[in-house]
């Protein structure tokens, strides 16, 4: 095999003496050894070669009996003659050195930690405003602009920090917490909302009118927030409290068998943008719907499970036009119905339904339900 | 009487045109070279060192033995079958390995 002597910067000159030392000079040349300037000094020969050489021309004094000195040597030494004979190892090491100063400058994975699955789409376009996504070259202004951007979304997180090491984007945070801060009570008087049988009283604050199993009108006051003592004095203490009654009440809906609205289609749009070491290639913008719903996903690209410089934005959205649906007698009814608990949910949030009691009638363009309701419910509210 | 030149005499073999053609003969090119460069000797070929001072080299060549004589005689470089020589150089034999042929530079 040739060798390369390119890179042989360690030199050796040595002597070498006994009887025969030409046939040295033969054998170390048939080893492929470089001799160089060699000199006969009477009793033996003087010569230079490469300090990598060295151990062989020992081994072939040794074998023939010969007697071999080194006089001098130069050169960088052994290791970096050796490292300079392979030089794709240095080479290699730098161009590795700059590969990760260079590569760990780009986002290669964005980690949300304990953030619900639900907010993450959120938090992706958040940061895509910032222009934060996988293949992006973080920049300490952009960490920093997106610092204060999610600082400032207090609705989700109690505290946030944005780090960013080794090309990996880590969001830490926790929820936030809100309290409840009890509002200072109003001079008013309790009053009924609504009729009924009262279960209970809870009157925290003011003075009770009333007493369970009493029935009450709507209107009605069921709490004061001034009382005369023994003198005659009038004493006020703002009403606050609960009053649960049984209440009767009845609500009515009417739907119609054909409904003209905004409704899909069922036809969509994708756009694709591929972000990929701080270049972006965008797909063909297609013709987008005037009216309809934007869905956006992040897809980061992955190899297997080793992260890449680079991600997929896909854009759906989905086509919305005014539509005229007809319904069947069946669905208006059910959609009376929903109406129905619907209205009742609005005006007593806390009801508990004990008993319902329905009539229904569709005359083939319209669905009428009408439910009445028992249930329990707090009637209590402030005075107007 | 007008002295005419001599004409040279025309080789009698004839040239064949063939030979131009013709493969070099068998191992041409592993044969041993010597060359004479200005002050160096060079030889491509080299098995052995058969003897080296100062005023011989005695170069082991395949079926061919060379001895260089001179003074100050010196390899400048050896490194497979490579060896260049330098010095003042006298004279340079050749000699069959057998001793049946012998020539002198």
């Amino acid at each position: 095999m040739k060798r390369c002597d390119t890179w042989r910067a360690d030199r050796v000159r040595f002597a070498v003496s006994g009887q025969g030392a030409q046939h040295f000079l033969s054998a170390a040349a048939a080893r492929c050894v470089r001799l160089e300037n060699i000199r006969c000094t009477g009793t033996g020969y003087e010569a230079t070669a490469a300090g990598a050489d060295l151990l062989v021309l020992y081994e072939l004094a040794d074998k023939g009996g010969w007697e071999m000195t080194v006089r001098t040597r130069r050169g960088p030494g052994r290791f970096v003659e050796r490292l300079l004979a392979r030089p794709g190892v240095p080479v290699g090491a730098a161009l590795f050195l700059v590969l990760v100063r260079l590569l760990t400058g780009f986002v290669w994975a964005v980690d949300f930690g304990g953030v619900e699955p639900e907010t993450i789409p959120a938090l992706r376009q958040l940061l895509a405003e910032q222009e934060i996504w996988e293949g992006a070259w973080l920049t300490k202004e952009k960490l920093s602009t997106a610092q204060n951007a999610l600082s400032a979304q207090s609705e989700l997180f109690g505290w946030t920090s944005l780090n960013f090491t080794g090309g990996c984007l880590v969001l830490e945070s926790a929820p936030a917490e809100f309290r409840q801060v009890q509002p200072q009570p109003s001079a008013k008087s309790l009053t009924a909302k609504a009729g009924g049988e009262v279960l209970s009283v809870e009157v925290e604050s003011g003075f009770a009118l009333v007493k369970p199993g009493q029935y009450v009108t709507a209107g009605q006051e069921l709490a004061a927030s001034q009382k005369l003592d023994r003198n005659g004095t009038p004493v006020t203490q703002a009403a606050r409290g609960r009053v649960i009654a049984r209440v009767t009440a009845q609500y009515s809906a009417e739907i119609p068998l054909k409904q003209t609205g905004f409704m899909l289609t069922g036809r969509r749009q994708e756009q694709t943008t591929l972000h990929l070491l701080g270049t972006t290639r965008q797909s063909e913008e297609p013709d987008i719907f005037a009216e309809g719903i934007t869905q956006i996903e992040w897809l980061p690209l992955t190899a297997g499970r080793l992260a890449l410089p680079g991600c997929r934005c896909r854009v759906t959205r989905w086509e919305q036009a005014e539509q005229t649906v007809f319904h069947s007698e069946e669905t208006a009814l059910a959609l009376a119905r929903r109406d129905c608990r619907r209205q009742l949910g609005e005006q007593f949030p806390d009801a508990v339904i004990r008993e319902q009691q329905m009539a229904q009638e569709c005359d083939g363009k319209i669905a009428r339900c009408t439910v009445q309701y028992v249930f329990a419910a707090d009637i209590a509210m402030e005075e107007e | 009487m007008k002295h005419r030149k001599p004409r040279p005499r025309r080789s009698r073999q004839r040239f064949d045109p063939g030979s131009l053609l013709a493969q070099p003969p068998r191992q041409f090119y592993f044969l041993p070279e010597l060359e004479i460069r200005g002050g160096l000797i060079i030889t491509d070929g080299c098995r052995r060192v058969l003897d080296f001072t100062p005023q011989t080299i005695c170069l082991d060549l395949g079926e061919g033995i060379v001895t260089l004589y001179g003074q100050e005689l010196r390899i400048e470089s050896l490194s497979g079958k490579r060896l260049v020589a330098a010095g003042r150089v006298h004279r340079i034999e050749l000699k069959n390995k057998w001793g049946t042929d012998h020539e002198t530079l």
